[in-house]
């Protein structure tokens, strides 16, 4: 059992995943801080973070720099990093932006491709984007060669999946014969293009071109053709990417609550990472209610508690009383339930795989000591007992 | 413009007299849970319902304990008579659409199972957004064969979390304005003015009263209102804790000396989760100050200790639902006890 603080150590590369609302990002910024803390120079890449968050990482809100983290703001939160720390925040829109400045062949292409409607749209609304993007600048933070330690936020997305997949999909994408597709000839000579030797396959196709209008194709094709360079260059980060992503250098870590909801997502993380052969280097379990080690071993009878909670506080009116005995076993049932539910979700886990829970904090972790505090839990990591 | 200073009453009357009402909120307010609570009162007030989630997770058929079935999409399920859910997914959606303009079957399988079609719907940006608005369009226009009558009354669609999920709004303009002719641009035009029609929609909004979602929440109503237009339903603020003693009388609990160990520590247990239960609710206030200036009526729904959430646990919830929607809104916010007593408890 290798416990959770060596995982951090270890690994260049720290994934976090999970669904939505589990306290992803906040997970995020807390790994970052502990490898700066701990000698590392470390880069955070984050997603929507919440205001406060972004405010004690020094981010506004509208900033996709590379910002590093001042040590006069870890001063003031009484920490003396012997790393560094610096957080980026993806913003899909400047990134597609800053990528196309790079690669169009002449100023005049790129200023086409900017106002080009197909990109407009693939750039800014188009789903999907946003996963291409926080891998290209995974991709230029470890081949900077600036970082020790990169943390990846990943997008709420409900399937993680979709975000792994994103590099297969684009290249499969980029396959030679497909990105033919959007070149010139098929706009000169619709889908003859393609040497099919299914007939009725092209006629089909046909259809699908007369639906979505020739000079969408156009703009497509000029897209491309203009592109070409970024795509084929993409290509070949993205399977750095991929190769990236499967390596020793990266753990995987999901993060999750124990709601029976979410933990049933949790289990389609676990099983789809053991899928495509990545490793689940470690789990963290957010807002976690504690136990009261009495409540384990017997049934609390509420009767008995009432009488000599009464006897004790008889000043106090007896509605008020019942309340807060009510409160608190309705706090105890949900405390063992969650208990239940993690020990069934860890037996489906290998031994070797940490399991931190974090409880419910009622103090705001949106600042740079809220996030330390977190650390405790990553070295005196509670092993869940096992049934 | 949205109702503000309005009877939550009519507000209900209103929202179920809608033709579909889209459900957003960052993932992990309870989104689903809400949408079905929904659906189950409409069911209950008459209205043929369609619930349909987006998506292979089928967390609200789970919720409300349908069958697991063979298929991850497009599966439509039977609750009651008055309600089924609809788990769809862009790529189900496709097909489904080719069916419509290809009227031979073999001829889509091929289609379907070529491989650059395969690549083309896999990596084309946004197409699987917009066929999967295009099936809910169709959905609210299917009439029923006999009768000739809409099939359904009421659609109730739980959308992925925020940022995917105002991607599915916005698609059908995008669409529209990236493709200048042909079926695409027509139908995205057509779903654009549908879903920009007040009399017909209307995007409800899910939140929780924490920091991140309530900053969310702000943000979306900017998008959804000041960006994109689109007509605005109501804002449920999710799991609300509520107390009825003040934390400044919850101090005032102290502990002797000379007790018992076991039993005064199970005390203190007990009072350390009340005042737990205080600050969740205190805390609350600021959240509530900030979405109470969104101009949205506000539906409070209570936080809910059910070890595990199921279905009778949606359906409860849909009984609240139907009480707080019947009660006054906008700025109304859960009662918390006054504590005037000042005698301290020892």
């Amino acid at each position: 059992m290798k416990d959770f603080a060596t995982v951090l150590d270890s690994h260049r590369i720290l994934v976090c995943v999970g669904s939505g609302g589990v306290g992803k990002t906040t997970t995020s910024a807390a790994l970052a801080v502990w490898g700066a803390l701990h000698g590392r120079r470390t880069a955070v890449v984050t997603i929507d973070p919440a205001k406060r968050l972004a405010d004690c990482l020094g981010l506004t809100l509208s900033h996709t720099e590379a910002t590093p983290i001042s040590t006069e703001v870890f001063a003031r939160a009484g920490l003396t990093p012997t790393g560094t720390l610096t957080a980026l925040m993806v913003d899909q829109q400047s990134a597609w932006d800053a990528t196309v400045a790079k690669y169009a062949p002449t100023p005049e292409a790129r200023d086409r491709i900017l106002a080009n409607r197909f990109y407009q749209g693939l750039s800014q609304t188009f789903a999907g984007s946003h996963e291409y993007m926080a891998l290209n600048t995974l991709a230029t933070l470890v081949y900077s060669d600036a970082y020790d330690l990169i943390v990846l936020d990943t997008p709420p997305v409900r399937q993680a999946l979709d975000f792994l997949e994103a590099p297969a999909r684009l290249q499969r994408f980029l396959d030679s014969k497909l990105s033919r597709w959007f070149m010139r000839p098929v706009v000169e000579r619709g889908w003859a293009a393609f040497s099919f030797a299914n007939q009725t396959t092209a006629m089909l196709l046909r259809k699908i071109e007369e639906a979505t209008g020739i000079s969408t194709l156009g703009e497509v094709a000029e897209f491309f053709t203009a592109m070409r360079g970024m795509f084929e260059d993409f290509e070949v980060r993205f399977s750095r990417v991929s190769a990236l992503l499967a390596s020793e250098d990266t753990a995987f870590l999901l993060v999750t609550s124990p709601e029976a909801a979410v933990l049933k997502e949790a289990e389609g993380f676990r099983a789809g990472l053991e899928r495509m052969e990545i490793a689940l280097k470690g789990v963290i379990v957010n807002r976690v209610h504690e136990q009261w080690q009495a409540t384990q071993a017997q049934t609390l009878d509420t009767k008995q508690i009432t009488t000599q909670m009464r006897r004790r506080f008889p000043q106090v009116e007896a509605g008020d009383i019942r309340w807060m005995v009510k409160n608190f076993l309705a706090y105890q049932e949900l405390a063992k339930s969650e208990a239940l539910r993690l020990q069934d979700f860890h037996r489906e886990l290998s031994s070797s795989v940490p399991v931190v829970a974090i409880p419910l904090l009622h103090e705001s972790l949106a600042d740079l000591q809220g996030l330390t505090a977190l650390h405790r839990y990553f070295v005196s990591e509670k092993r869940l007992k096992t049934a | 413009m949205p109702p503000t200073e309005r009877h939550i009453d009519s507000a209900l009357a209103a929202l179920l007299h809608k033709r579909v009402l889209f459900f957003t909120g960052k993932g992990g307010v309870g989104k689903t849970t809400v949408a079905s609570a929904l659906a189950l009162a409409a069911a209950r007030a008459g209205k043929k319902t369609l619930l349909i989630e987006i998506g292979d997770n089928r967390r609200a058929a789970r919720l409300l304990g349908l069958p697991a079935h063979p298929d991850s999409s497009n599966v439509l399920q039977e609750f009651s008579p008055a309600l089924s859910v609809l788990s769809t997914s862009g790529t189900a959606a496709l097909e489904e659409y080719l069916h419509l303009i290809i009227p031979v079957k073999h001829l889509v399988r091929l289609l379907v199972d070529s491989r650059p079609y395969q690549y083309f719907v896999a990596a084309a940006p946004g197409l699987k957004e917009l066929l999967t608005l295009g099936k809910i369009w169709y959905e609210e226009r299917r009439k029923d064969a006999d009768t000739r009558q809409p099939r359904w009354d009421l659609l109730i669609v739980d959308l992925p979390a925020t940022g995917h999920g105002l991607q599915y709004l916005t698609m059908p303009r995008a669409a529209r304005d990236t493709f200048q002719d042909g079926v695409i641009h027509r139908e995205a035009e057509r779903i654009a003015t549908w879903l920009q029609d007040a009399e017909t929609t209307a995007v409800n909004v899910v939140t929780v009263a924490e920091e991140l979602p309530v900053s969310e929440t702000r943000e979306v109503y900017r998008q959804l209102a000041d960006t994109m237009h689109l007509p605005l339903g109501l804002l449920f603020v999710n799991r609300v804790h509520e107390v009825p003693l003040s934390h400044a009388f919850l101090a005032r609990f102290s502990f002797t000396e000379h007790d018992s160990v076991p039993e005064r520590q199970l005390a203190e247990r007990i009072v350390a989760w009340a005042r737990t239960e205080a600050t969740l609710t205190e805390g609350q206030e600021i959240h509530f100050q900030q979405l109470r200036q969104l101009p949205l009526p506000l539906v409070f729904l209570p936080f809910c200790f059910a070890p595990e959430f199921g279905f009778a646990e949606v359906e409860s919830l849909s009984l609240r639902l139907e009480r707080a929607l019947r009660q006054e809104t906008s700025g109304h916010k859960p009662r918390t006890k006054r504590m005037t007593k000042s005698t301290t408890a020892s």
